[in-house]
């Protein structure tokens, strides 16, 4: 068993394909950025020294130091503690969003790339509406109707922003259609359902991620941006938006709680941005230079 | 008088362009029996792909059945269900394509597209599936089928991806295999080495075989029977020694005078002039007539019908006793 997986790895690492990410230095970075969140999100019980909602008043506002290392919040709360519980939440919303997103969008840009016709037009004419829309007021509304709390944050930013899936896997499916293959498919009796989601859609799955990678940081920031408008996360929550909205009226006083967190949302966002162009890369060969 | 297998009656298909409707297949009848190798012969873009499509019901979305009939084992395709087609393809009537390159899928290994034809057709494991498939995939003789068979296509040569295509149309045994210019894209001793297999395959299976391809010497090679296709219409059909000895239609004797022989001059090529009309608005009467040195008055205005001058051969033309 080990031995196999040894050959797996041994095999994946002399690959074309890890080849060319490896050489690709920004994605290296994003790479390694996005493995230390995932560590800090992982491990947050051993790294963070207090618990993220331990109040204490006899310290608030403090500034970074020894004993805390990011400062403290207005409640006296360790911002470094909480920032590393936070963690887990936006990699987690991000991943989340972007799975919901994935299975509205990729389906309904299947059905219409394969159909074709008035169902083409249906699926396409919602789509384009929906992207039409300031994606972040209708995400505003749809969070009004339902209520604030993180699960609804993450629902409304999906049905936001799924349209991007449907478009890209729409087009990718119209120009395999007419690849012979699918042809081929038909001939031997495959049905529909089987012709699309085991034809087509595995030949649409290298755009698909790159989208994926490149969608969660705009998830995040969604996600963090009505958090920080009050929506999101209810406190005590340690969310990275809550905190930057908590910390705005003491910025001048103590920067460091609008600071800390700001920094690694945006960090964070990044990691996703380095890792999704160095993807992009890497899968489409048609972009790959020299 | 043996069994008819495949029965096409009077086919008209049109495909939708923003030009108006082509005509690619007009008023089409054949006739396929059991157990026979016919080759439908004819110029590019005179319909012959199209009436292969058409018989399985795979055309393009774009495409019009118009009128007609296509009767097999007794049962008209053309009303029948998505459902009962699903059945009848793969199973019953299986289609090799022009392009080996393109016809097979480049996400998932060769067994597993090879396997996945008995997996939709029978009720059996997904084990006994790859195990046929890899069988099946050794009969058509791709070397090592069982190493190979775990191999994505990229990595197979032009002439061990049209074998593979074979043997997962193959595999099911089926009534009638449609191959649509098998060899086309293949080089000459490819071509010969698939001709052979295809042969092969059709004796041990029992298969009729429904040849299409513009290469007269494949339908010398292989066929018993030929149809002529010209501009959307078939202009001759009769037994391949019929053909090469006493071709009737002056399209079919130009087709035959083209086959490139060894010859000791350096003399031009045989050609016949002109080009196939567009089928947008084809010619009036005889389609043939602009390209036609018999050509009369009579063809200008009148399209000749389907008439037999000898057992089993029919042609369409005004002036066949003319044609020598």
């Amino acid at each position: 068993m080990i031995l196999l997986i040894k050959e797996k790895i041994k095999s994946f690492s002399s690959s074309e394909g890890f080849r060319l990410f490896m050489r690709h230095k920004r994605g290296v970075a994003g790479l390694i950025l996005l493995s230390f969140m995932l560590f800090v999100a992982l491990t947050a019980d051993f790294i963070a020294p207090k618990r993220f909602d331990e109040v204490d008043p006899s310290s608030r506002l403090l500034p970074p130091s020894t004993e805390h290392v990011f400062g403290t919040d207005q409640l006296g709360r360790d911002i470094f503690s909480r920032i590393v519980y936070g963690a887990r939440i936006a990699l987690w919303v991000g991943l989340l969003v972007v799975v919901i997103e994935a299975g509205i969008g990729v389906p309904l840009g299947l059905i219409a790339g394969y159909y074709g016709g008035s169902v083409d037009k249906f699926i396409s004419a919602i789509t384009d509406m929906l992207w039409a829309f300031p994606p972040i007021i209708l995400a505003l509304a749809i969070v009004t109707i339902l209520g604030p709390g993180l699960t609804n944050v993450v629902i409304a930013v999906s049905i936001v922003s799924w349209a991007p899936y449907t478009r890209i896997v729409r087009a990718k499916t119209q120009s395999i259609m007419s690849r012979e293959f699918i042809t081929a498919a038909r001939a031997v009796g495959e049905s529909s359902f089987s012709t699309m989601f085991r034809y087509v859609l595995p030949n649409t799955l290298a755009s698909v991620i790159v989208l994926a990678t490149l969608t969660i940081p705009s998830a995040i920031l969604y996600t963090t941006a009505l958090s920080f408008l009050g929506f999101g996360a209810q406190p005590p929550t340690p969310d990275w938006g809550a905190m930057l909205n908590e910390g705005k009226d003491y910025i001048f006083k103590a920067p460091w709680c609008s600071i800390f967190p700001g920094l690694f949302i945006t960090l964070t966002a990044l990691s996703f941005n380095l890792l999704g162009d160095a993807l992009r890369d890497v899968l489409d060969p048609k972009l790959r230079l020299g | 008088m043996p069994e008819v297998l495949l029965d096409v009656r009077n086919l008209q298909i049109c495909y939708e362009t923003s030009r108006g409707c082509v005509r690619a297949v007009d008023g089409v009848s054949l006739e396929v029996y059991r157990g026979e190798t016919f080759c439908l012969v004819g110029e590019t873009g005179c319909g012959k792909s199209t009436l292969a499509l058409a018989i399985p019901r795979l055309l393009p979305p774009n495409a019009r059945l118009l009128n007609g009939e296509i009767i097999f084992k007794g049962k008209n395709l053309l009303t029948a269900s998505e459902i009962e087609l699903q059945k009848i393809r793969g199973r019953e009537i299986a289609m090799i394509f022009q392009n080996p390159m393109t016809s097979l899928n480049p996400v998932h290994r060769v067994g597993f597209q090879v396997a996945e034809v008995p997996a939709t057709h029978f009720r059996i494991s997904w084990r006994e599936a790859l195990v046929t498939a890899v069988k099946q995939l050794g009969r058509v003789g791709i070397p090592d089928p069982d190493l190979r068979s775990r191999d994505y296509p990229h990595t197979f040569s032009g002439g061990m991806k049209q074998r593979s295509m074979i043997a997962m149309m193959t595999i099911c045994k089926p009534s009638l295999l449609i191959a649509d210019e098998p060899t086309t894209a293949l080089d000459v001793t490819i071509q010969a080495q698939i001709l052979k297999l295809l042969h092969e395959l059709k004796i041990e299976y029992g298969l009729t075989l429904l040849l299409i391809t513009h290469n007269f010497g494949i339908v010398a090679e292989v066929c018993d029977r030929v149809g002529v296709m010209y501009a959307g219409k078939i202009v001759e059909v009769a037994d391949v020694r019929e053909i090469f000895e006493s071709p009737q239609h002056p399209y079919t004797k130009g087709l035959i005078e083209c086959v490139v022989a060894r010859r000791k001059s350096k003399s031009r090529l045989n050609q016949i002039p002109g080009a196939p009309p567009s089928l947008l608005s084809p010619p009036s009467g005889c389609r043939f007539h602009p390209r036609c040195t018999y050509v009369t008055h009579k063809c200008l205005s009148e399209e000749p019908r389907l008439v037999g001058v000898r057992e089993g051969h029919l042609v369409a033309c005004h002036n066949h006793e003319r044609v020598r």
